[in-house]
């Protein structure tokens, strides 16, 4: 099966629409503990703030069986990412470092900056071609697309799009999916379907 | 090869003052906007920083964003403006940082659909320092795609003590003024602005500051998240892919507006990839002396004095530069040099590891 795209929410994994991972822990602590699951081995991350963990995580899911995402890629790859939120949850923490905590936090600081969870990708996996990081008010799959198709056009095989979404007290809403000039359309559909069906599962259990 | 498209400067406040003029008047002087702000260090020292006065107290972020919107709506017909084939890109590092945890972009969408009252909601591009270049990229790009025929690209970031405080702790703000591409640098001064861009293919929507915009491409150093690749290698590669969509070589470039952010690591990586590429002769500025590192608006802002440079025929200063020092030879410009200028390249470099560029052409 390949790996086309994966959801991460509080505490469960869907790749390809189907849950594959589930944690009695939520947030940040899942993604420590899909970390282990995972087996993977990279001391920087436990470093990251919860925007780059959930995007090596992401990736480490789709890189399960995706035949774009191999390391050392200079044009032939494009990250595409946003949010809502940006690095807010990080900024709040950052603030507190100075504001209650008596001094600014360096290790804080470096990510209060959404862009910083491609830096890191770039950094792991060592992908060196064009990197984007948009603010939007919600996850539209077809959002993606124009700029992907642009990106495609310049001579990239595929991009990697990632909607990561961190809320207060961490809670996660991360979708990752990759297109190529192939499944550029196909792609925002499904997805599309698969996250409305999520939201409203969520909105019915929440009800 | 995509049509190359006008780009004109559309709006401009700093604490030179708003407009071209004011700005243009003050480079040409030679004067620093920076100035030394008491107590604006978290231990209460003084900084200097590029402060524009008279900025609304609580609303600092707000007021400079009507104050650009205000500038845009005078330079360009509201027809053109609201136009369901027109774009607005809003580049930003911290939106209005003043208010968090509330979302810090959203104001910046209300007052611009307040006062100009665009077609689509805006695109907001936060991808830390090169975020002011790679949204002009991204403008050019959707107009020579035919997904838009014209886009309004605003960089903005107000001073604040979270980045002052974020850059002390890095050990990344000097306490002098800053001196770009000097042996004794020792940092950025931060400074706020905010500067707008007009683009389209139709000449005749432009007036002033025109100049052609070839757009360049965004790379990554996958180095480090904080400091640059040491050898600059994302950086050349992003110049290079510039100039060979432009159908140009390097020796066709007459000027570099580069980063030069007055770091030990940017102007050190910014020197090796000059360099490399065999522009180490290249007149090349740095205009963080004259206004400070304006983050979000810096992209825009310098684009736009090249747009100045490009209509004036100056190779203005890099303020600040004395005593030059950096791991390769560059040739800065230390004073303002009348000369011929066609091509300027613009570049960028940014936290997370970006390089952005892009080609401006005399009309």
């Amino acid at each position: 099966m390949k790996i086309e795209y994966c959801h991460i929410t509080d505490n469960e994994v869907y790749l390809n629409g189907t849950l594959a991972y589930t944690d009695s822990l939520a947030g940040e602590a899942f993604l420590k503990s899909l970390y282990k699951q995972l087996g993977l081995n990279y001391p920087k991350f436990h470093k990251m703030d919860s925007l780059s963990k959930a995007a090596i995580i992401g990736v480490e899911l789709l890189r399960l069986d995706s035949q774009y995402l191999s390391d050392d890629q200079d044009d032939s790859l494009a990250l595409l990412f946003a949010n809502s939120s940006a690095s807010t949850q990080t900024d709040v923490k950052f603030e507190a470092s100075y504001k209650e905590g008596g001094l600014p936090s360096p290790a804080l600081f470096v990510y209060t900056l959404p862009n910083i969870a491609i830096g890191e990708l770039s950094i792991r996996y060592k992908w060196r071609g064009h990197g984007a990081f948009l603010i939007q008010p919600s996850f539209h799959p077809e959002n993606f697309i124009g700029d992907a198709s642009i990106c495609i056009q310049d001579g990239a095989k595929a991009c990697l799009c990632g909607w990561v979404e961190i809320g207060p007290d961490d809670v996660l809403d991360c979708v990752f999916f990759i297109v190529n000039k192939d499944t550029l359309y196909s792609r925002s559909d499904e997805l599309l379907t698969l996250y409305q069906n999520y939201q409203d599962e969520r909105i019915k259990g929440e009800a | 090869m995509p049509k190359a498209c006008h780009i004109s400067a559309c709006g401009l406040v700093t604490p030179f003052g708003q407009g071209m003029e004011f700005n243009l008047r003050g480079i040409l002087d030679g004067n620093t906007a920076v100035s030394l702000v008491d107590g604006a260090g978290f231990g209460g020292e003084t900084l200097p920083l590029g402060k524009i006065s008279h900025l609304h107290p609580n609303n600092r972020f707000g007021h400079l964003m009507a104050m650009v919107c205000g500038q845009i709506s005078k330079a360009i017909d509201n027809s053109l403006l609201q136009n369901e084939q027109t774009i607005f890109i809003i580049s930003s590092t911290k939106g209005d940082i003043f208010k968090l945890p509330k979302p810090a972009f959203e104001i910046a969408k209300r007052i611009l659909q307040s006062t100009i009252k665009p077609y689509h909601t805006p695109i907001i591009v936060s991808n830390a320092c090169i975020s002011g270049v790679a949204s002009i990229n991204l403008a050019a790009q959707y107009i020579s795609n035919g997904y838009y025929k014209r886009a309004v690209v605003i960089g903005i970031d107000a001073l604040s003590d979270f980045v002052a405080f974020g850059f002390q702790c890095l050990h990344a703000h000097s306490q002098m003024f800053c001196k770009p591409y000097s042996a004794d640098r020792s940092g950025v001064n931060l400074g706020e602005a905010a500067a707008a861009v007009y683009l389209s293919q139709n000449p005749k929507e432009h007036t002033a500051y025109t100049a052609l915009c070839s757009p360049g491409f965004t790379t990554n150093d996958a180095n480090h998240i904080s400091g640059p690749c040491r050898e600059g290698l994302g950086l050349s590669r992003s110049i290079s892919k510039a100039l060979a969509k432009a159908g140009l070589r390097p020796g066709d470039i007459h000027l570099i507006s580069a980063h030069g952010t007055a770091t030990q690591f940017n102007d050190d990586m910014e020197s090796l990839a000059f360099d490399r590429l065999g522009m180490g002769h290249v007149p090349v500025h740095s205009m963080k002396g004259f206004f400070g590192h304006t983050l979000g608006a810096a992209g825009v802002l310098e684009t736009i004095t090249s747009l100045m440079a490009l209509e004036q025929q100056i190779a203005f200063k890099s303020l600040g530069a004395e005593n030059l020092g950096t791991a390769k030879p560059i040739n800065v410009c230390v004073g303002n040099v009348p000369m011929r200028i066609e091509n300027v390249l613009k570049t960028a470099s940014g936290f997370g590891g970006g390089n952005s560029s892009l080609i401006l052409t005399k009309l």
